[in-house]
């Protein structure tokens, strides 16, 4: 099972880094939103604003490439050899997921160079808060948007699945801003999340915030297993079209 | 039904499975209504039926891809549904068509990922890949992405794909459906040759000439049940019982005879274009007396029962 997650994310990102779509998700609509963040918070570029913006990068990429992903394999029929595997559609679908987990951290680096290209870099930038909240934050977006597999799969795809999830998303993982300037009714709901725990640490908080950010991480992980378990349950029970 | 003697788990069985669907309103669909049926091992089965009769069903219920309503089924001896994960690694399966492959890798990189999903050790992975793109003809273009392949190579791609890990059972939904007639033989062949080495076969197909050339046993289905299972001579010998056999005698000048009441067990007979078709009960006995009575003027005649193709027609009502 292992194997097979391992080549499949390998499948992922050798097949689709150098997409332009995928490219652009993840690189242009971070920077519209840096310009924005920094017409009313000038300065130099911040470790929390640079892993915020590429956050945000990220999270337009793992939704875009897991409906791309999940579209083409429904496409292609490819799911149905997976499903009459031993293994069955998990150890796909989680390896595609992490191979698109792979491909969104081009907007750590990728986001970071436009960021200094324009407005240069703070003197005391954290390069570990940078590249340690990065990859977290990496891992935490996918195992949050994971749950978007299940829907995609299970159902015909419509704009309306993944229409505005990024901007939900944006607003409740405080990546532009700390959750404690998010409206008092969402702050608590904005720390359900693994990212706001994960942006938290990277503006300067303890381990802790660390730790719950990995335990959310790990719970997302074991409904997004769930879920799939589910739809192999019900596509073998009820014949749930697997394809398009 | 005819009784193929004793059957044993190894290979497949099926016993009472049935399948049902429900459509939007609620009411229950019968798509496979109590199946029966075993393939032994180094035995090869071909289930025919007409659109909608349940022959995808089947294959789906067999290979894991769909759970019966009721009844059992078992490959090389795990039951499909209570030892699913064993009953896999115990089946190779293709649906056939274009598609079911990833495009854009390549015809090996293909077949390693199938085989990685089905458990076959990285080290002989590469080469038992290799193997079979090899036996399907295709090693040429094993570093060749599958989207610029033919239907007829990725046809044959799938058969490798369905044996990349060996299975002791290889369950094929239509093989050469679509297929040139070259490509459709190179097809029987490799699937001749995998049951000739003692591995169990179970093939749907519309191709009766494919039914006849390859399988030990035909399984008629339609409306989900089984109406007919023998050997492709038994069925057709079957069929003869109850609407004769065909003589065609080649007449070898324009004086064709017309005077055919004298026949043995004649039903009915036509002449068109210096050919002459009957139908009679007795084979035989019809071929003797037409060489008896027109020996001199005939250039050929032949006996035969109507064809499988014929006993389709009739078991699925179309006759």
């Amino acid at each position: 099972m292992l194997r097979t997650i391992r080549r499949a994310a390998f499948d992922q990102a050798r097949t689709q880094l150098l997409s332009p779509l995928s490219l652009l998700a993840a690189l242009a609509m971070p920077c519209v939103f840096a310009f924005v963040l920094h017409s009313f918070a000038p300065g130099r570029t911040t470790p929390d604003m640079a892993v915020g913006i590429a956050g945000i990068g990220m999270l337009n990429a793992v939704i875009v490439d897991l409906l791309g992903a999940m579209s083409k394999e429904k496409v292609w029929r490819t799911l149905y050899p997976a499903l009459g595997s031993p293994g069955g559609l998990v150890p796909v679908v989680l390896g595609r997921l992490a191979g698109i987990a792979a491909q969104a951290l081009v907007s750590l680096p990728g986001t970071l160079l436009v960021l200094v290209l324009a407005w240069g870099i703070s003197p005391d930038f954290d390069w570990f808060r940078w590249l340690a909240g990065g990859l977290l934050l990496a891992i935490a977006t996918t195992a949050v948007v994971g749950l978007l597999a299940y829907f995609l799969l299970r159902f015909p795809s419509s704009p309306g699945m993944t229409n505005g999830l990024t901007g939900i998303l944006i607003a409740l993982s405080a990546l532009l801003v700390p959750n404690a300037a998010l409206p008092a009714v969402v702050q608590p709901i904005a720390w359900l999340i693994p990212q706001s725990h994960v942006m938290a640490w990277t503006r300067g908080g303890d381990i802790p915030q660390i730790l719950i950010a990995l335990g959310q991480v790990v719970v997302f992980s074991a409904v997004v297993l769930a879920s799939l378990r589910r739809l192999e349950r019900i596509a073998r029970e009820q014949s749930v079209p697997l394809e398009y | 039904m005819i009784s193929f003697g004793p059957t044993s788990d190894r290979g497949v069985t099926a016993h009472s499975l049935r399948r049902e669907f429900r459509n939007k309103g609620g009411s229950p669909r019968t798509a496979v209504a109590g199946l029966d049926l075993s393939v032994e091992p180094g035995q090869l089965v071909s289930v025919l039926g007409p659109n909608g009769a349940g022959k995808t069903t089947i294959v789906r219920m067999l290979t894991g891809l769909l759970r019966p309503t009721s009844g059992h089924a078992t490959i090389d001896g795990f039951d499909v549904v209570r030892e699913r994960r064993k009953a896999a690694a115990a089946c190779g399966s293709s649906l056939g068509g274009e598609l079911g492959l990833y495009p854009r890798l390549t015809a090996l990189q293909n077949l390693t990922f199938f085989g990685l999903m089905y458990g076959v050790p990285t080290r002989t992975l590469d080469r038992r890949a290799r193997e079979l793109l090899d036996q399907v003809e295709l090693s040429d273009r094993a570093g060749e992405v599958v989207r610029t392949f033919s239907r007829g190579m990725k046809q044959r791609l799938h058969l490798a794909r369905a044996l990349i890990h060996d299975p002791p059972v290889l369950i094929l939904d239509e093989p050469s459906a679509g297929l040139d007639p070259h490509s459709a033989a190179a097809m029987r062949t490799s699937v001749r040759r995998f049951a000739d080495e003692g591995h169990c076969v179970l093939l749907t197909t519309h191709d009766m000439r494919e039914a006849e050339e390859l399988s030990e046993r035909v399984i008629l289905v339609n409306d989900g049940a089984v109406r007919a299972e023998a050997t492709p001579a038994e069925l057709r010998l079957g069929a003869a019982q109850r609407f004769g056999f065909s003589i065609e005698v080649i007449w070898n000048d324009l004086d064709i005879p017309d005077d055919w009441a004298g026949c043995p067990g004649l039903l009915d007979g036509r002449t068109e274009r210096g050919t002459t078709r009957l139908r009679v009960t007795d084979g035989g006995a019809a071929v003797q007396w037409v060489l008896a009575e027109y020996g001199d003027r005939t250039a050929s005649v032949s006996v035969s029962p109507p064809t499988l193709e014929e006993v389709f027609l009739e078991m699925t009502g179309a006759r």
